[in-house]
C-alpha cells in the first residue's frame, strides 16, 4: 500500500482505518480497488450526520437566528454608545434597556448555542460558517457612525459558552431558569404587545431555549446527537 | 424493530459464520451468493445494525494475512435474531402464492 493511499486512511477514525485496511488487505485487493473503497467509506463517514433531519432544521434556524442576534447585540451596543455619550438624565431608562437586552442577548445566545451542540454536534464547522455568513454580510453593511463594528459579534461569545456547556450536560434547573429570564426579557419588550413582527421574532427566539430545556429534561445524560 | 433487505443478509451471514463473522468474511460470503458490496457498505451496514443494537461488536485479534490489523467481530444479538426472523417471515409471507414461487417448484 503506497503513501496516498494510508494518507486517504488516515481521514478514517483510528478504530475504522485498522479494520477496513485489514479486510481490505485480506480480500487482496488491487490499489484501484483500495483507493475506491477508502474513497467511499471516507465519503460516507463524511456525509452521515447529513442524514439527521435535525442538521438540516439547524442550518436553516441558524442564519435566521444569527440575524436576530446581531439586531440584538447591535441595539445593545447603541444603547451603551449613547449612554456613554450623554449623561443627560434619561440614565435609569437606557440603564433598563441596557439590562433588558444584556439578559436577553445572553440567554438566547447560549440557549441557540445549546441547541445547536445537542442537535448537530458533528457539523459543528457547517453551523458555525451558517451563523458567520450573515455576520459577515451585516459587517460588510455596517455603518461608518455609532458602535464599532466588532459589536455585531457579540453574540458569538454567548453562543459559545452555551455549546461548552452543552457538552457537559448542565443541571436541568440552569436551562429553566435561563428559560424563564429570556422569557421576561422577551416580554419586557414594551413593543412585543402592538408590533407583529417582534412577536414572531420573539417566538423564534425562545425555540431554541424550550428545545434545550426539553431535551435535557427529557433525555438526560443522553441528549446529545 | 425494521430492518431491510441489505441489513438482514449482513444478519443472516453473521449468524451463519459464528464466531468466525467478521467485515471481510462477510464480504467474502456475500460475494458467493452473487451480491457483492464494498467495504464501506459492509462497514456502514454493520455501523447502522450495531446502532440499532442488533448486532455487537469486538475488536479480535491481529492476523499476519491482514497485515497485523485487527478484525471487528461480530455477534448477532437476540434483537438482532428476532428481527431477521420478523424479515424472513414477512418475505415468506408475503411470496406465498406469487407466480415466480410458483415456477421455482
Amino acid at each position: 500500500m503506497n503513501r496516498s493511499l494510508l494518507a486517504l486512511a488516515r481521514l478514517l477514525p483510528r478504530a475504522d482505518r485498522e479494520v477496513v485496511l485489514g479486510d481490505l488487505c485480506e480480500c487482496e485487493a488491487t490499489k484501484t480497488e483500495i483507493f475506491f473503497n477508502l474513497t467511499e467509506l471516507v465519503l460516507r463517514r463524511a456525509l452521515q450526520p447529513y442524514a439527521d433531519w435535525r442538521v438540516w432544521v439547524c442550518l436553516g434556524l441558524i442564519p435566521l437566528l444569527t440575524l436576530l442576534h446581531i439586531g440584538i447585540s447591535v441595539a445593545l451596543a447603541t444603547r451603551v454608545w449613547s449612554w456613554h455619550l450623554s449623561h443627560d438624565g434619561t440614565t435609569p431608562s437606557i440603564l433598563a434597556d441596557v439590562f433588558r437586552l444584556s439578559l436577553l442577548l445572553f440567554t438566547t445566545s447560549v440557549t441557540s448555542g445549546m441547541s445547536a451542540a445537542l442537535m448537530a454536534r458533528r457539523t459543528a464547522l457547517l453551523l458555525f460558517l451558517a451563523a458567520l455568513l450573515p455576520a459577515m454580510i451585516c459587517l460588510h453593511h455596517y455603518p461608518a457612525v455609532g458602535p464599532p463594528s466588532f459589536c455585531i459579534f457579540l453574540f458569538l461569545l454567548p453562543a459559545a459558552y452555551g455549546v461548552w456547556l452543552a457538552l457537559r450536560k448542565p443541571h436541568p434547573w440552569f436551562l429553566w431558569s435561563t428559560t424563564a429570564a429570556l422569557l421576561l426579557a422577551l416580554l419586557s419588550d414594551p413593543r412585543l404587545a402592538y408590533n407583529r413582527w417582534t412577536l414572531l421574532n420573539a417566538s423564534l427566539l425562545v425555540l431554541p431555549a424550550l428545545y434545550c430545556s426539553f431535551t435535557l429534561h427529557l433525555r438526560g445524560h443522553n441528549a446529545l446527537s | 424493530m425494521a430492518i431491510g433487505e441489505f441489513e438482514y443478509l449482513l444478519l443472516a451471514v453473521a449468524s451463519s459464520l459464528g464466531e468466525d463473522a467478521y467485515g471481510a468474511s462477510i464480504r467474502k460470503r456475500l460475494t458467493a451468493y452473487g451480491y457483492p458490496r464494498s467495504v464501506g457498505a459492509i462497514q456502514t451496514g454493520l455501523d447502522r445494525l450495531e446502532k440499532k443494537g442488533l448486532i455487537a461488536t469486538r475488536l479480535g485479534e491481529p492476523t499476519a494475512e491482514r497485515g497485523g490489523r485487527a478484525k471487528r467481530m461480530v455477534r448477532v444479538t437476540t434483537a438482532g435474531k428476532k428481527a431477521a426472523a420478523e424479515f424472513y417471515n414477512m418475505i415468506h409471507t408475503a411470496s406465498s402464492g406469487v407466480q415466480w414461487m410458483e415456477n421455482t417448484r
